[in-house]
């Protein structure tokens, strides 16, 4: 490997995968302190490690993700709207809703739906307008087919491995942007390069044939019905631009080294600090270096993160540096407790080879975290009646006793569902708890009549209390950052002042002087 | 920025201010105060038993210091958003104007400029120009530490703003350092309003796996700093009866994690202020046979000379174990059906003038809070009662106070497990829920399984007490 890689060392693959283990699944043991298993990686996390192990750290440590955001000049979060809108679009040409024509005046109303700005909706309907050029012919094939393509596809294994000789067996999971039966196509969707590339946006190639590997690894049985007598191992895999697709080769050796070699760095930046100062000896992609002046320029994290400025001011920052340390490897342990041994728990109790286990995990699993649910009724505007399955129905109604409750829709199973967001009504009319019957938004509902239905908890969300943690994180590790360089200002600012006071020898008080009182 | 209705909030304040007490002035004097002095740094912190007002001292404080031009705003924070509401909700039993005090809110479907409540997205794209200069030029936000991220993308707040944060018993370290680093880490503009903390720290805790996190902001500073001349503690309470609050001093001590314990004090006014002194009028008569107690059990229980009873559940008629729900929760059975009878029976025999009492019943369980909702709808002599308002958990009372409390602890099992109610912080769910009696507090538990264990062995303890009363008791 050394001799392709000028700049990174290769990392000793792992010889095994720390899985948590049957105790701790079954919630037997109490949860406290580091987990002893290793945290159930994204799609996202690693290809983020392949770009450079140092996106490993603050993802872990700093709550920060989504390094590989292309170069500047795309907005963030531009690139999710753009793919949004194109599934919408599709589906409801599919559907034979919208007409191909209508495009512009659906981008408007999306836009509107969004409270996006004037920028916004002028790039995306530049973007749209390059993209519509090429697809026009294939949107209007597709007109009425009826739902065989899916987008947002949530996919999850414990059965993924990389190279032959190999027989490591790894957990990942991660979304599938589209997956187009009529053309048999896999899809990652991007607005990154430019109208004259003749290769993929960086590492693009990469994610699509991860998706495609991950999908490969389940068993067919776990696919819903619509999707099971599809065979994804001919599948095209397909990176989309608004200005070309490129079609990704299957067979890659140099990926299957690279993903081994990701998943290792998560593996011991989660659970050693010695490889975090590895990780930054190692810092960059394997095939481009990265330092100050010289960054990778897809990588977000090199401009916000790992390149910062070094203020004078609060001057003990060298102390508060070294108190948050823990604090940040506390709440990414929380993190994997709450977070990552619920994917290991959900996806185990579909894929373990143990019959009576997987069975045991439903069990428990059930009522508590996932909810089988009818849908009854599609009242108006993404807004359905539906029917909470009986057995779980007063489980329901004793978790929402807690106010602010979000929740996923999976149709499906969770080792391949199509995810939309759901939220529970709770004041409306129709809604009544005790009969199991709730008034639910649900955004995209189009193509899953025939799939089994099922909220999930706490799971995806980013208004959920694991997500929160990472805000924690990221807001903690940007006060780490700030600073100032005059001293009269840093004199009279509270946060600095307050910073030195609590981490040097100066005097703190909670109180006013008791002679301040009797004046 | 100022209030809608200034010259007669100031009044009622004038009228307020002559009921504080000297440990209350002096916490508003603290709060109000320059934080950045010449020999140290002034972070008031406010150490508030329940019913010492803390929560009024934090609003009052907030008003005093934009009405004498300390503070240009006040941001006040609070760990969740059912106490970001409640805190709303003490802003305006003091006469501010709904519209004065904002609660900033994650839900952009919960929008209602005339009530102060705006949802925003955490973009803020759901708010026009207008919205964010309403928003600016409102006195007083509320919102939780998550929400802080659109304040300051906003910049709903000048940098002359006093930051007040509220039940810091659920603030760890690191939500503290998330705060100042979305309040105050701005090079081009500095705060200078300052912080103040606001809690009791024996209150609910932070929930966490890990160890670093559990402790609370007090316990972190104290880790890293002596706090010269103590904190600003109240100890003067106005809500409880002495019989219930020397149940709540017995508890505290117990929880106390340091030397400085002080026991609480009932003012004059709440001393002996039992069912009676609150006005309720009590009539024997009215009270029938429950499902699991007689009349004349429930006539002992709710007997006016004592305001704090427990029930020993082990001797109701049908006694149960706990039960487990799917849910993973606690239920039980029996005890459900006593908390049932205890407040249909209250409800029948208290009266003030034309209203009937409304007992509130509390559990630490979910599982438990529905079942006893599902019996309470099911009788139909508890049509006076609002089951939703009624029955509610530990978490959801925080913040509240109301004459007459059932608390129901549901353990009940041979092994004599009580999970988390014997850990060694979330046991302090049963510390926020007896302390929000004010006449009567009945306790139900099971003597087999809490008996000797150190917080409940306490609560039980007491000897000497005349108004208090062991049922079942051996």
């Amino acid at each position: 490997m050394s001799s392709v890689y000028p700049t990174r060392v290769p990392r000793q693959p792992l010889r095994v995968w720390r899985w948590p283990r049957q105790e701790h699944l079954l919630e037997q043991v109490f949860r406290r302190g580091p987990p002893p298993f290793d945290p159930f990686p994204s799609i996202q996390d690693i290809v983020d490690a392949v770009l450079c192990p140092v996106t490993v750290v603050h993802r872990t440590y700093h709550g920060l993700h989504g390094a590989l955001s292309g170069p500047r000049g795309i907005a963030r979060g531009e690139g999710d709207h753009f793919h949004r809108f194109v599934s919408i679009l599709k589906s409801n040409i599919a559907l034979g809703k919208r007409r191909l024509d209508e495009a512009f005046s659906l981008l408007r109303m999306y836009c509107s739906m969004e409270g996006l700005d004037a920028d916004s909706e002028s790039n995306l309907r530049r973007y749209l307008s390059y993209w519509l050029r090429r697809k026009r012919d294939s949107l209007d094939e597709l007109w009425g087919q009826g739902p065989r393509i899916f987008h947002e596809v949530h996919v999850s294994t414990i059965n993924a491995t990389f190279r032959e000789k190999r027989d490591v067996r790894y957990p990942v999971h991660g979304v599938i942007d589209e997956i187009d039966t009529i053309n048999k196509r896999i899809v990652e969707r991007t607005l990154k390069g430019n109208e004259n590339d003749s290769n993929p946006p960086f590492l693009e190639d990469f994610q699509v044939w991860l998706q495609w590997k991950v999908l490969t690894s389940i068993n067919r049985d776990l696919f819903p019905d619509i999707l099971r007598n599809e065979n994804f191992q001919d599948y095209d895999l397909i990176v989309e631009t608004p200005y070309r697709d490129f079609t990704i080769e299957k067979n890659q050796s140099l990926f299957e080294e690279w993903a081994e070699d990701a998943l290792a760095w998560i593996s011991d930046i989660a659970r050693s600090s010695v490889a975090i100062s590895d990780a930054w000896q190692n810092k960059g992609h394997h095939t481009r270096s990265c330092s100050i002046g010289n960054e990778i320029e897809e990588c977000y994290f090199a401009r916000v993160a790992c390149y910062h400025r070094r203020w004078r001011y609060p001057e003990r920052r060298s102390t508060l540096h070294a108190s948050l340390g823990p604090i940040y490897k506390a709440l990414y342990n929380e993190q994997v407790w709450v977070h990552d041994l619920l994917l290991y728990q959900l996806t185990k109790m579909e894929q373990d080879a143990d019959l009576n286990f997987k069975s045991e995990l439903r069990r428990l699993l059930t009522g508590r975290n996932i909810y089988p649910l009818e849908i009854e009724e599609n009242i108006e505007d993404n807004r359905y009646r539906v029917k909470i399955d009986e057995t779980v129905r007063m489980s329901l109604v004793e978790e929402v006793q807690d106010e602010n409750l979000s929740f996923d829709l999976l149709f499906g199973s969770f080792s391949v569902g199509l995810r939309r967001r759901a939220y529970l009504l709770l004041d409306e009319i129709e809604t009544n708890p005790e009969d199991g019957r709730y008034v639910v938004y649900i955004e995209g509902m189009d193509g899953t009549e025939r799939m089994n239905a099922f909220l999930l908890r706490g799971l995806l969300l980013k208004e959920d209390p694991w997500f929160l943690k990472r805000l924690v994180q990221q807001a903690v590790f940007s006060l780490e950052k700030w600073g100032v360089d005059r001293e009269d200002r840093a004199n009279n600012h509270v946060a600095v002042r307050l910073i030195d006071t609590l981490f040097g020898p100066g005097t703190l008080r909670a109180r006013r002087k008791k002679n301040e009182f009797q004046q | 920025m100022s209030f809608s209705n200034r010259e007669r909030l100031e009044e009622t304040l004038e009228h307020f201010e002559r009921r504080l007490n000297s440990n209350q002035v002096d916490a508003i004097s603290s709060i109000i105060d320059e934080p950045v002095q010449d020999d140290c740094f002034l972070l008031p912190i406010i150490d508030g038993p329940p019913g010492t007002g803390k929560t009024t001292v934090g609003a009052y404080a907030s008003l005093r210091a934009i009405f004498e031009g300390k503070s240009q705003s006040v941001l006040y924070i609070a760990p969740t958003n059912f106490a970001a509401s409640q805190a709303k909700q003490t802003f305006e039993r003091l006469g501010v104007e709904s519209c004065d005090v904002v609660w900033l809110n994650p839900r952009s479907s919960r929008r209602d400029w005339d009530r102060g409540v705006v949802g925003a997205r955490y973009d803020l794209s759901d708010l026009g120009p207008n919205d964010i200069r309403r928003l600016r030029s409102v006195p007083i936000i509320i919102c939780t530490p998550y929400m802080l991220g659109r304040v300051k993308k906003g910049g709903l707040r000048p940098s002359n703003t006093k930051v007040i944060i509220d039940e810091f018993s659920q603030i760890d370290p690191a939500l503290f350092f998330m705060i100042l680093s979305r309040t105050g880490a701005s090079a081009d503009r500095y705060l200078r309003g300052g912080y103040a903390l606001l809690g009791d720290p024996l209150q609910l805790p932070v929930v966490t796996t890990q160890r670093e996190l559990m402790q609370n902001v007090l316990e972190f500073i104290l880790s890293h700093h002596t706090i010269d001349g103590g904190l600003n503690s109240l100890t003067l309470q106005y809500r409880m009866h002495i019989e219930i609050c020397n149940a709540v001093n017995r508890m505290r001590r117990e929880l106390s994690f340091w030397r400085d314990f002080r026991p609480l004090e009932p003012s004059n006014e709440a001393r002996f202020r039992d069912l009676i002194g609150l006005g309720y009028e009590y009539t024997e008569q009215n009270i029938n046979n429950g499902c699991c107690l007689t009349s004349e059990e429930l006539k002992e229980i709710l007997d006016p000379s004592y305001t704090f009873v427990v029930v020993n559940t082990d001797k109701l008629r049908g006694s149960t174990d706990e039960e487990q729900t799917q849910s993973g929760s606690r239920r039980n059975e029996a005890e459900a059906e006593a908390a049932v009878d205890i407040a249909i029976a209250a409800h029948q025999a208290y009266h003030r003038q034309h209203e009937r009492l409304v007992p509130q019943i509390i559990s630490p369980y979910n599982a438990q809070v529905c079942e006893i909702k599902y019996r309470l709808r099911r009788r139909p002599q508890a049509l006076g009662i609002s089951v939703e308002e009624s029955v509610i958990t530990a978490y959801k009372s925080q913040g509240k106070e109301f004459p007459f409390v059932i608390v129901s602890l549901v353990r009940k099992n041979p092994e004599r497990r009580i999970g988390f109610l014997e850990d060694e912080k979330l046991r302090a769910q049963i510390y926020v829920a007896c302390s929000r009696a004010q006449g009567k507090l009945i306790l139900l538990m099971s003597q087999e399984t809490f008996g000797g264990k150190p917080l409940y062995e306490e609560l039980v303890n007491i000897e000497g007490s005349r108004h208090a009363l062991l049922w079942g008791w051996d």
